[in-house]
């Protein structure tokens, strides 16, 4: 299978005020098409910083991260913006959709900003949202939605541009236990569909969902728990 | 008296011969501006001469400032003054003037000496002395109105900034409101929090705004001053002024505070928390 | 750019009362940097204006002073006005004098009424509409305007008692003589509520009982092609005690006496811009920092710097935009209300103006508003663009 991520020794501290935080310690994990791997561990053991620095979001102190076969530090802001519009999809616990748009126009923004024509993405968004059980709710604002139709929306979102890996951090932080399970269920769709998944998490069904489970600790990764 | 009309200088160089005759020449006082135009000093000799008469010589007996009068600040007229008699000869009016001035007994009454003067004066008109001060100071009254017009306008414009600062910080802070009234924070702790601080805002404006008025005052007036060569207050801060400004800058303040604590407690905390 | 445009747009209009607030405090901005811009030339563009009216492009005064502004008065200026017209580059050159004379119906006893007396030679007509009738071609005519037409009922080829000089003792005039109404007209430069009359110079002269001609002013025409500037430069050095000036000119040299409106537009002008910026940058700062995790969030997604930079600075554009628009108009009504008030000046010509629009003014408000929304919105844009997205994103969470 084909390689889409890794990281190799990878490091990252950060200063928190006066104190050093050292998010991440020498991590190796390599990701590989239609992977779905949970990343699973205690508040503050570095989870979200390894989706970051995965998703080119953040840049190592150490070590490097490769995605899609380039080197995430030897890309300038611009290409590595572009890598991520046209390659990733990321989902976030908050789903930071623009209240200011309703549901498919959410969906089209990164299409939009991808350059897609208005008709093409129009289409796509529908199917997306479609696809996600929304296809009702299309014109709605996120604040006529409720938490798990906008965690859809979140991930509708994050499919628009057809990325090769999905990244998201604590899908269901904000959700509650029955909808955390419908979203888990999406998320295994998704993987079934061929989907790559990285997914950091604390919700037990999603960590079920997952085909590689790697706990984190204290900035380390463990070894992998099928 | 002595008065001041505009008339015609022929000026020639103060070493020309000034009389033939052993009679000292009659003086006159020069407004300083006239003085330093025409580069003359008190002892110097001018030929003065009305538009029908011939020129006369008269000595500079000093030099005088022009009065800090708002009607004629922005003239830039030339003045001398004259002893009547010297001025009545010299553009040839037998005994005629322009105005006189008529101070009563005690007691009198200035509307009845008015009555009489314009009974019997054909082509003249009395006035008592407040008209004549107010019709001079029309050109200020009109100023007065201008600028109050503009202080209406800075006004409202005032409060409309302010009223925009203060929406702002309470939709920044809805959150923390929302919190407070989860706790058990009551509205009125919320509204008095919310007004005094908006108070408190105008009220600092409104002291840093006086010192900055006061300020101004002072460079107005240096500026002006030197413009106009003149003492003339342009500009004055009075304790009256100071306080009704203190008084609508708070009274501003009040309105908004209102309108703010109002805004902040009518939210409902679970909209409050709404994106 | 119109996505960002779009979305600039949409992100305003979320908050529609905040909106109508800062579009508000644009607005009073936005009139007064107007009404500001008007006021700063608009007296000197009135008076210039009118002095352009008379046709005479060309005044000579006594030294050292501007027309009118005193008594004074340039003697022989019968010869002076011949010693301009023998010059190829003037057409006409005329004395004009003023000065206080009474007027009254001879076949009433009323008490006469002051009128300011305007001196020209016959036949000219400097600085008149006539509205009926004829100016004055010839000694004994006289022409009225129509306030005291009105007050006196009089009509063209009516007979005036005009003269000089009350002599309280008799009750009577010392000079004075009859004249006929030979026009009714509106005297350009006549103050709100005063009375004016136009007589033949000569027998302004002979009422004030002068024989060195007086006069306020020479007023002087030049051909078509010559450079009046040309013309006032050369007679300015020829003749000892008086000023030659073309119009602007004059305007200039009155400067210092309107420098008081002009300070104060200067002032005013700039702390509305200054308050234009504040409201702009602060509300825009405040609405970054409220989107920081949605603007780090899109910038995750794949949103550039620059399409950041840009949505945000579109926004401070369009709040510049819609509050200079409302507050033209705003300006233009306030200017209207704040000129009633200063044309109440005493003495001044009634054709006068302190507001004054011209074409340029309003591009001027326009540029200045509309860059000032721009830089305004520079800073919060860059800070929008150069968001932390992991740091925030981690922040969010915690």
């Amino acid at each position: 299978m084909e390689l889409v991520a890794e990281a190799r020794d990878l490091t990252r501290t950060y200063m928190r005020g006066s104190t050093e935080v050292r998010a991440v310690r020498a991590v190796d994990l390599k990701i590989h098409e239609a992977d779905y791997v949970a990343v699973v561990g205690p508040s503050g053991s570095g989870k979200s910083t390894l989706l970051n620095l995965l998703g080119g979001i953040d840049l190592p102190s150490s070590g490097n991260v490769s995605l899609l076969g380039h080197d995430t530090r030897a890309l300038s802001d611009r290409r590595l913006t572009r890598l991520r519009l046209e390659k990733v999809g990321f989902v976030f616990q908050r789903f930071h959709l623009l209240p200011a748009l309703t549901a498919m126009e959410n969906v089209e923004l990164p299409m939009a900003e991808a350059g897609t024509p208005r008709g093409e993405r129009r289409e796509r968004a529908a199917e997306l949202l479609d696809y996600v059980g929304l296809g009702h709710r299309i014109d709605h604002r996120p604040g006529q939605l409720s938490g798990g139709e906008m965690q859809r929306v979140g991930i509708a979102r994050s499919l628009a541009n057809r990325p090769q890996i999905i990244l998201a951090d604590e899908p269901t932080g904000e959700l509650d236990q029955d909808t955390g399970g419908e979203i888990a269920e999406l998320f295994r769709r998704l993987n079934a569909d061929g989907t790559t998944l990285v997914v950091v998490t604390h919700d037990p069904a999603l960590a079920e969902a997952a085909s590689v489970v790697r706990r984190m600790r204290d900035g380390t990764l463990k070894p992998a728990v099928d | 008296m002595l008065y001041a009309i505009p008339f015609l200088l022929l000026l020639a160089a103060a070493g020309r011969a000034a009389s033939q005759t052993d009679e000292p020449l009659p003086e006159l006082l020069l407004e300083q501006r006239t003085a330093r135009v025409l580069s003359v000093t008190p002892g110097d000799t001018v030929w003065i001469s009305g538009l029908d008469s011939d020129e006369r010589p008269f000595v500079v007996a000093g030099t005088y400032r022009r009065p800090a009068d708002p009607s004629t600040v922005t003239l830039r007229d030339y003045r001398a003054i004259l002893h009547l008699p010297d001025l009545q000869e010299l553009l040839g009016v037998g005994d005629r003037v322009d105005r006189f001035s008529v101070r009563l007994r005690p007691g009198a009454s200035p509307e009845a000496v008015i009555a009489e003067i314009d009974r019997l004066a054909f082509g003249a008109d009395a006035f008592p002395s407040e008209t004549v001060a107010s019709a001079t100071s029309e050109t200020f009254r009109v100023v007065s109105r201008f600028h109050r017009a503009l202080a209406g306008i800075t006004i409202t414009g005032s409060a409309v900034f302010l009223l925009c600062l203060v929406v702002l910080k309470i939709e920044e802070r809805r959150l923390e409101g929302a919190a407070m009234r989860d706790v058990g924070i009551s509205r009125r702790t919320l509204f008095l929090w919310t007004f005094s601080e908006t108070l408190a805002m105008a009220a600092v404006g409104t002291g840093v705004g006086l010192g900055v008025g006061w300020a101004g005052s002072g460079l107005v007036n240096l500026y002006f001053r030197g413009v106009y060569d003149t003492t003339m207050a342009f500009a004055k801060v009075t304790p009256d002024l100071a306080v009704l400004a203190a008084i609508i800058g708070l009274a501003t303040g009040t309105v908004v505070g209102i309108i703010a604590g109002l805004q902040m407690v009518r939210t409902r905390s679970t909209r409050l928390r709404q994106p | 750019m119109s996505n960002a445009l779009s979305l600039a747009w949409r992100t305003l209009v979320r908050r529609p009362r905040r909106l109508v607030l800062f579009v508000a405090g644009v607005t009073v901005a936005a009139a007064v940097l107007l009404d500001m811009v008007m006021l700063a030339a608009g007296l000197q563009r009135s008076l210039s204006d009118l002095l352009e009216a008379t046709g005479y492009q060309v005044r000579v005064v006594p030294k050292g002073l501007l027309p009118f502004e005193s008594g004074a008065a340039l003697r022989d200026s019968r010869a002076l006005a011949d010693a301009f017209a023998a010059d190829d580059r003037v057409a006409e050159s005329i004395p004009f004098w003023g000065q206080t004379v009474y007027v009254s119906r001879p076949e009433r006893s009323d008490r006469p009424i002051a009128a300011f007396g305007y001196g020209a030679p016959a036949g000219a007509a400097p600085a008149l509409r006539i509205d009926d009738g004829r100016t004055v071609e010839s000694s004994g005519e006289i022409i009225v305007d129509d306030n005291l037409a009105e007050r006196l009922g009089l009509a063209v080829g009516d007979s005036v008692l005009v003269g000089v000089d009350p002599d309280p003792a008799v009750g009577a005039l010392r000079r004075r003589r009859i004249a006929r109404v030979s026009g009714v007209a509106n005297f350009t430069f006549s103050a709100e509520g005063t009375y004016n009359v136009g007589l033949v110079i000569d027998d302004m002269w002979a009422m004030a009982g002068s024989e060195s001609e007086p006069a306020a002013l020479l007023l002087v025409r030049v051909h078509r092609e010559a450079d009046a500037y040309d013309v006032a430069r050369e007679f300015r050095g020829r003749f000892d005690n008086v000023d030659v000036y073309a119009i602007p000119e004059i305007i200039e040299a009155a400067g210092d006496r309107l420098s008081y409106f002009q300070q104060l537009s200067l002032v005013l002008g700039t702390v509305s811009l200054g308050v234009a910026f504040l409201l702009v940058t602060t509300l825009l700062t405040l609405s970054v920092n409220e989107r920081w995790g949605e603007i780090a969030a899109l910038r995750a997604l794949g949103v550039t710097r620059g399409r950041m930079l840009t949505q945000v600075a579109w926004q401070g554009l369009l709040i510049s935009v819609a509050g200079t628009l409302v507050g033209l108009c705003v300006g233009l009504v306030v200017a209207r209300y704040l000129d009633r008030i200063l044309t109440d000046f005493p003495g001044l010509p009634a054709d006068v103006s302190f507001f004054v629009l011209q074409g340029g003014d309003l591009a001027t408000v326009v540029s200045l508003l509309v860059g000032t929304g721009l830089l305004a919105g520079l800073y919060p844009a860059w800070r929008a663009a150069s968001v932390n997205i992991s740091m925030v994103l981690r922040e969010e969470i915690e």
